[in-house]
């Protein structure tokens, strides 16, 4: 508890720098000191799975009516590892990198502020504790978003994202009152224990379910989340897609799975239809998106919402009695989260110092990147790779025990049930081959090929800090990709802390995780030795009596000058995605032809324009700001100056208040 | 021991049998429209040849060489970890049909991004082509194989087989019956053959495959070749063995080993002919009518996984 409290201070002490320090200080110290509360909470966190305790620490001064009081269990501190390990490489990076506004007084300040509230969340032990902490996130990261305030764009995200994040927290304030006013406590540990039923339940658990959702992007509460990524400056993308969202579906585990363990499968399965949707909608649009923030945007709204169909799906094989494959879900989902935080930190990042480099970050406009930014490239591919699920890779195992898990939910259970199973499963299946689209369009059409413009031709490697920023969650992907073991085993523990749930008969180990109930078994240990021994055979049999490589221009089918326009472009790599998609995406095509004088079949100039916009957000948001709007303009005669009028108003309330209490 | 023996074996027998396989369809083709056609061995001793060859290389970055390594390297470490010949490879347990898949995946997933790689306007096309088509494609083998899964309530594909060799009468359920169709149409996309993609054609712009491969030259090219042979042997013998079980090696007894090796080779040759006689009475399909073929593959998978657990 010690180093979980020195963690807090520290990032305490960062806010403090970050206010006062003069420039150059300000950005190397408050970052460096919230890098190490990063790595001091997730030291603590790592120390409490390990010796398997339970660390908790309680004041009744700091906040009022309950006091504030932490708690490190394991669900908590699993989540904490990764929030802590997003927050530190963000943090590392601003080193390197803070600049102009993101390097003011108050915008540092605000950082170290934020990445505070994204610790303090998973180890809040109490209601008032989470509450505070989830605020402190909200509003730290919404005032982030104004740093750029001078720009529009900056300006409309930052209304969208604090309509949806105060109406989240409102919801959710709601709904964990009601629970704690039924549970006769508010500390999370007594709720969970205590069990929460009843009509009550049902609305806390529809209140806390939009809350959290909101909060992890879920559509149809998603369109703050591809206007706030690109806004906000590149380390605080990183700390909402990789620590805040997760924290949503963090939420919804330990409150809507944890504490309202009594609430009906067929909501859950309510839940799962909605986390269906959400996931195979970001896919499709991190799939056919040119704008690299916009596409990571996109790409987190579907890992969220196959976390959320894990979740949902959990919750439902837990009620309909299948306990065991409820656990493997569960662990699933937190692996995958960890495995998300980290490859998308390192994406986010790398967007960043891409952005830096070559002054755009339109897919459309790059290329090239993989000569000219060696490191970074490689960087990105290893991230690439855990998101589309190669073996070996931190991604592939979240993937794997989420599908095992619901393979083993299918069998014996009766046919809703074996519906809403096969529904995630399908669902996951389908986003899985459409994320591959998006991440092979981002490294193929960004890194690789040759240069699409000036700015992507100059580019230059970035060194120092940065780098090592974004190494950092490199090599947590790869060590968990390669030995899972101890994460699983300790996820696991989480699972059953949930209550219901069975020990899924996980068994992890060095070599690799072992799932009892269903018999497979994941070795990437033995695998990456297979992968090595095959490709020395291979080497050596390619080497023999080989000629080695020349180098030639490409022979694109005789064509001697190749420009660098005759390559594909992100628009025309996801074309066939788009068209096959069309009714979901609705793309707006535009094709203008002009004719030379002389005649009308020589064209002269040919452009094509396509883009898509969400449609969620047009078909459902508009109509009702505009009727909030349209109302808000008839309110105005209501109100016209006369004070006559006022006073009337006054009157018919105080009658109407002696009616009511009479 | 044993173990490895089967695996080694099994990469061995993919490779040769993957490449005897293509020239046998492609002999069947030729036959069929009255040619006399290459000898059956030809692609054999195309890959023996290029592999002697230096490699032309038309872009400085490592990624666009590397791709012929990473496409066989995945694709043998499959075929090892498979069990085609005998129950138990060196995977152990540790076959996982997901495995399986997501290695399969990320040998794709580099060809396309090879394809990018050589800034040509074909390789993008293949390669945006190609990642459309497999993005339909990957969860119609997902589910397809989930479905085989469940009677076993286990992916892993030692459990699933031993348990499909246990229950015998299993073989001829609705469900079995629809997932292996289901499978079936996936394998024809995954090796790139009619009517999704047609392996022969010399028309750069009705290219999939292909395309993405017309940088390469000599030695890469070899490797490439041999890559999506292993692919087509694995993938027609891992259907075959999934949908027939039966013969496959139980014991590591070397009687065992030689008929179950007998075995999965006279299925997958089957297969191969079967496709190989359809190919000849079928054109290439539209490209943007394929993703309807994928999705008819789809929703029979989803099918055999409904009908396969609410009949029990």
């Amino acid at each position: 508890m010690a180093v979980l409290l020195a963690g807090v201070g520290v990032a305490l002490a960062a806010i403090v720098v970050g206010a006062l320090a003069p420039h150059r200080q300000r950005v190397l110290y408050a970052n460096a000191l919230t890098a190490l509360a990063g790595v001091l909470v997730g030291g603590a966190a790592i120390a409490a799975l390990v010796t398997r305790t339970t660390p908790h620490a309680h004041t009744g001064a700091l906040l009022p009516l309950a006091g504030a009081s932490l708690r490190l269990d394991a669900l908590g501190a699993s989540l904490e590892v990764t929030v802590a390990l997003v927050v530190t490489a963000a943090a590392l990076f601003s080193i390197g990198y803070a600049h102009g506004a993101s390097a003011s007084r108050p915008a540092v300040a605000l950082q170290a502020a934020f990445a505070l509230g994204v610790l303090l969340v998973p180890v809040a032990g109490d209601v008032v504790t989470f509450l505070s902490a989830w605020e402190a996130m909200a509003a730290t990261s919404l005032a982030l978003l104004l740093v750029e305030h001078d720009r529009p764009a900056a300006r409309s995200a930052a209304l969208w994202y604090g309509a949806m994040t105060q109406g989240g927290a409102a919801a959710i304030t709601l709904g964990m009152l009601l629970a704690a006013a039924v549970a006769h406590t508010t500390s999370l540990a007594g709720m969970a224990a205590a069990g929460v039923g009843g009509p009550v339940a049902v609305v806390a658990f529809l209140a806390t379910v939009a809350g959290f959702a909101s909060k992890a992007g879920a559509v149809p509460l998603h369109v703050w989340l591809p206007r706030a990524h690109p806004e906000a400056s590149t380390p605080v993308s990183a700390m909402m897609s990789g620590a805040m969202t997760a924290l949503g579906l963090y939420g919804i585990a330990r409150v809507d799975l944890g504490i309202l363990t009594m609430i009906g499968r067929w909501w859950w399965v309510g839940v799962l239809v909605l986390a269906a949707a959400s996931a195979l909608y970001g896919a499709l649009h991190a799939a056919t998106a040119t704008d690299l923030k916009r596409l990571l945007a996109y790409s987190t709204i579907d890992a969220m919402g196959l976390g959320l169909i894990g979740l949902a799906a959990a919750g439902e094989l837990r009620a309909g009695g299948a306990p065991r494959a409820a656990a493997t879900l569960i662990v699933g989902v937190l692996i995958a989260l960890g495995a998300h935080g980290a490859y998308k930190t390192l994406l986010f990042l790398a967007t960043g110092l891409v952005e830096r480099a070559t002054g755009t970050r339109n897919l459309d406009l790059l290329g090239g990147l993989a000569s000219t930014m060696a490191r970074t490239s490689s960087l990105v591919a290893v991230a690439v790779a855990s998101a589309v699920g190669v073996p070996l890779a931190a991604g592939f195992v979240g993937e794997w025990l989420e599908i095992e898990g619901l393979v083993a939910g299918l069998a014996g259970r009766d046919p809703g049930g074996v519906a809403a199973t096969l529904l995630g499963l399908v669902a996951l299946a389908l986003t899985s081959g459409l994320t591959a689209v998006a991440m092979v369009k981002l490294l193929g059409i960004g890194f690789l090929g040759r240069p699409r413009s000036d700015g992507a031709r100059a580019a230059r490697e970035p060194h120092g800090i940065v780098i090592v920023a974004l190494a950092l969650p490199a090599l947590a992907t790869l060590a968990l990709g390669i030995v899972p073991g101890p994460a699983v085993a300790v996820a696991e523990r989480a699972a059953v802390e949930l209550g219901g749930m069975r020990v899924a008969g996980l068994r992890g180990d060095l070599g690799g995780i072992a799932v009892g109930a269903s018999a497979s078994a994941l070795r990437p240990l033995a695998l990456l030795a297979g992968l090595v021994g095959a490709a020395l055979v291979f080497r050596v049999l390619a080497r023999a009596g080989a000629r080695g490589v020349r180098r030639t221009a490409a022979w694109a089918c005789g064509r001697r000058e190749l420009s660098a326009r005759m390559q594909y472009t992100a628009t025309s790599f996801a074309e066939p995605v788009q068209r096959v998609f069309a009714d979901v995406l609705r793309p707006d095509v535009d094709v203008t032809l002009t004719h030379e004088d002389e005649s009308r079949d020589i064209e002269r100039v040919l452009t094509y324009q396509s883009s898509v916009a969400d449609a969620v957000e047009s078909g459902l948001y508009r109509p009702v700001i505009r009727g909030a709007d349209a109302l808000g303009r008839r309110a105005r005669a209501l109100a016209n100056g006369s004070v006559h009028r006022y006073l009337a108003y006054g009157l018919l309330v105080l009658l109407a208040v002696l009616v009511v209490l009479r | 021991m044993t173990r490895d023996v089967v695996s080694l074996l099994q990469v061995v027998v993919v490779a040769l049998g993957g490449l005897l396989l293509t020239g046998l369809m492609a002999k069947i083709r030729a036959r069929a429209e009255g040619r006399v056609g290459p000898p059956v061995t030809q692609p054999l001793r195309e890959v023996a040849k290029r592999l002697g060859r230096e490699s032309p290389r038309a872009t400085a970055g490592r990624a666009h060489g590397a791709v012929p390594m990473v496409l066989v390297v995945t694709t043998a470490v499959a075929a090892g970890l498979v069990p085609l010949v005998g129950l138990q490879t060196a995977g152990g347990a540790g076959a996982d049909a997901l495995v399986v898949v997501f290695l399969l995946l990320t040998g794709s997933l580099s060809l396309a991004a090879g394809g990018l790689a050589t800034a040509t306007a074909f390789g993008g096309m293949g390669a945006s082509r190609a990642m459309a088509l497999s993005a339909l494609a990957e969860p119609a083998l997902l589910v397809a194989l989930a479905a085989f899964a469940v009677p076993a309530g286990s992916l892993s594909l030692p459990v699933l087989l031993h348990h499909g060799l246990s229950v015998p009468i299993a073989m001829v359920s609705p469900s079995h019956v629809l997932a292996a169709l289901a499978l079936f149409i996936v394998v024809v996309a995954e090796t790139g053959r009619l009517p999704v993609d047609n392996p022969s054609t010399h028309l750069e712009l009705t290219m999939i495959h292909e395309a993405m491969t017309l940088e390469y030259g000599g030695r890469d090219l070899a490797l490439l070749t041999l890559g999506a042979a292993m692919r087509l042997g694995l993938l027609l013998a891992l259907l075959g063995t999934l949908a027939v079980p039966w013969g496959i090696a139980t014991s590591s007894s070397p009687l065992a080993l030689a008929s179950g090796l007998i075995l999965v080779g006279v299925k997958a040759t089957v297969l191969a002919v079967v496709i190989a006689l359809a190919e000849v009475h079928s054109a290439k399909l539209r490209l943007f009518r394929v993703p309807e073929l994928l999705a008819a593959a789809f929703v029979v998978a989803s099918l055999a996984v409904l009908v396969g657990v609410v009949a029990r």
